[in-house]
């Protein structure tokens, strides 16, 4: 191909993607000719469709708050999810909730901030499995949960998001990645009506792609807020490095639209 | 230029990684990115899930934002047409809804709406600027979002036709642009060049892709 053909070809696919996206072949095609021609920026099309497209439009709608606090909660957990992809940086302690400000700066409260809150979770944890002990509905969550503290698996701590359902809401869970079981322990979250929504708990493991992530079970939350959850998950979860609870429908979802309430990382 | 964005931009303190940034960026530009993906997304719910996926778009392409290059706003704007369309294309439908007709005026923004950024406002005056059928077709390919071929199914015009119309216009576009100072980080010697070479062509036999 002559270098007036090359420029040409660019323009055409730089034109297709600004307007309408490109195939996958397509796209290889173009990055290989820019590659090629040193082209620096690729944006030039797309911006330019951009500004036409702000030119063009109508007065801007207000995004509901409802979807905000979607929004906000997608960006906790991403950023709690970099921050657990991240190397520790021990160095200062910060906020105690993950906030969405991202990269390095933010993570380094979080291994201080754990083991606080383990040492303040496990003394929570043994008081409310007592109190518990003598209802039945929560006897096998419980033993499990029992069991994996007599092992030494220190819980992690989950914070509540901006959603209005979780403002007062904290939760605990506890995991034990060798037998693949685990409980999850929560407080504060307004009660669910099982008919229109159930809350989910979803892993997020560090060798699956993070789009999806695993079912982790489907619980409701009683008038007192409160919920023990045993925690089976129906695949192999061999690094779990995040762990998030969503609004869904009845009897939970394959692939959740991420309301998330509650979300975590595993120190 | 936008008096807010005499500031440090949000985008530069979001990829800082600044506490709150994220989130005020989220209340800077929600209500734009609620309103794009209102309008290429089939309904409310599909809405719902694009901004989300664009703001988490957004916080990981902060640090490419450039200041230089083109407003916040425009490049705002660039990230979620991006997932936007590549949402459409994964469904592989395309979004149609207040389709023009013939009789359909293109205006370039309605009359009491002042554009957003300062090269919205460019956009605006270089879009007057173009042949009547490239207009159509932009039209109807970025705020419609429609397909190349629905377009063609749409007007009637051969789909080389559509296709020679979108690029040449869009290269027009951003030709007008770069000479009025926004070449959005790129020379444009070449395009001149290609213009020369063939603006006015009106049908599909220049187009080797047609």
């Amino acid at each position: 191909m002559t270098n007036a053909r090359h420029h040409e070809r660019i323009l055409e696919l730089q034109c297709d993607r600004a307007l309408e996206g490109l195939s996958a072949d397509d796209s290889a095609e173009m990055l290989a000719l820019l590659q090629d021609a040193r082209v620096r920026n690729h944006d030039a099309f797309d911006l330019c469709a951009a500004a036409l497209d702000l030119a063009l439009s109508p007065a801007c709608e207000e995004m509901p708050a409802s979807v905000r606090a979607r929004c906000a909660a997608a960006l906790d957990a991403a950023c709690a999810l970099e921050a657990s992809a991240a190397p520790p940086v021990l160095a200062s302690i910060g906020p105690a909730r993950p906030t969405a400000a991202p990269r390095a700066s933010n993570v380094r409260w979080l291994g201080f901030a754990a083991a606080a809150i383990a040492l303040a979770s496990a003394c929570v944890w043994a008081t409310i499995l007592w109190q518990r002990s003598t209802d039945p509905r929560t006897r096998s969550p419980r033993e499990v949960a029992m069991e994996l503290q007599r092992q030494g698996v220190a819980p992690i701590a989950l914070d509540h998001t901006e959603d209005p359902l979780a403002t007062q809401a904290s939760a605990e869970i506890l995991w034990d990645p060798t037998s693949q079981q685990g409980c999850l322990l929560v407080h504060g979250l307004e009660r669910n009506d099982p008919t229109k929504t159930q809350y989910q708990l979803w892993i997020f493991d560090k060798t699956r792609d993070e789009r999806f992530p695993v079912d982790g079970g489907v619980f409701d939350v009683a008038d007192n807020g409160e919920a023990v959850v045993p925690i089976r998950p129906p695949v192999p979860v061999r690094d779990a490095s995040l762990f998030a609870v969503t609004v869904e429908p009845p009897g939970g979802s394959v692939v959740s639209d991420r309301r998330i309430v509650l979300v975590g990382k595993r120190g | 230029m936008h008096a807010l964005e005499l500031q440090r931009p949000i985008l530069e303190r979001v990829a800082a990684g600044e506490p709150g940034a994220a989130k005020e960026c989220l209340d800077r530009f929600g209500g734009l990115v609620w309103s794009l993906a209102r309008r290429l997304c089939r309904n409310a719910t599909e809405a719902e899930d694009a901004v989300q996926e664009i703001f988490v778009d957004l916080w990981k392409s902060a640090p490419r934002f450039d200041a230089s290059i083109a407003s916040e706003t425009t490049f705002v704007a660039m990230i979620a047409r991006r997932r936007l369309i590549d949402r459409t294309r994964r469904r592989a439908r395309r979004p149609v809804e207040a389709t023009l007709t013939e009789a359909t005026p293109v205006s370039a923004a309605p009359t009491d709406t002042p554009p957003v950024s300062e090269e919205a406002a460019l956009a605006a005056n270089a879009f007057e600027q173009l042949r009547p059928e490239q207009k159509r077709v932009l039209s109807l390919a970025i705020r419609n979002g429609q397909s190349h071929e629905q377009i063609a199914s749409t007007t009637g015009l051969p789909l080389g036709t559509v296709k020679t119309h979108a690029r040449r216009g869009l290269i027009k576009l951003r030709q007008i642009l770069a000479d009025q100072g926004f070449d959005f980080g790129e020379a444009h010697d070449r395009v001149a060049a290609d213009e020369r070479s063939g603006d006015g062509a009106t049908d599909g036999t220049k187009d080797r892709v047609s």
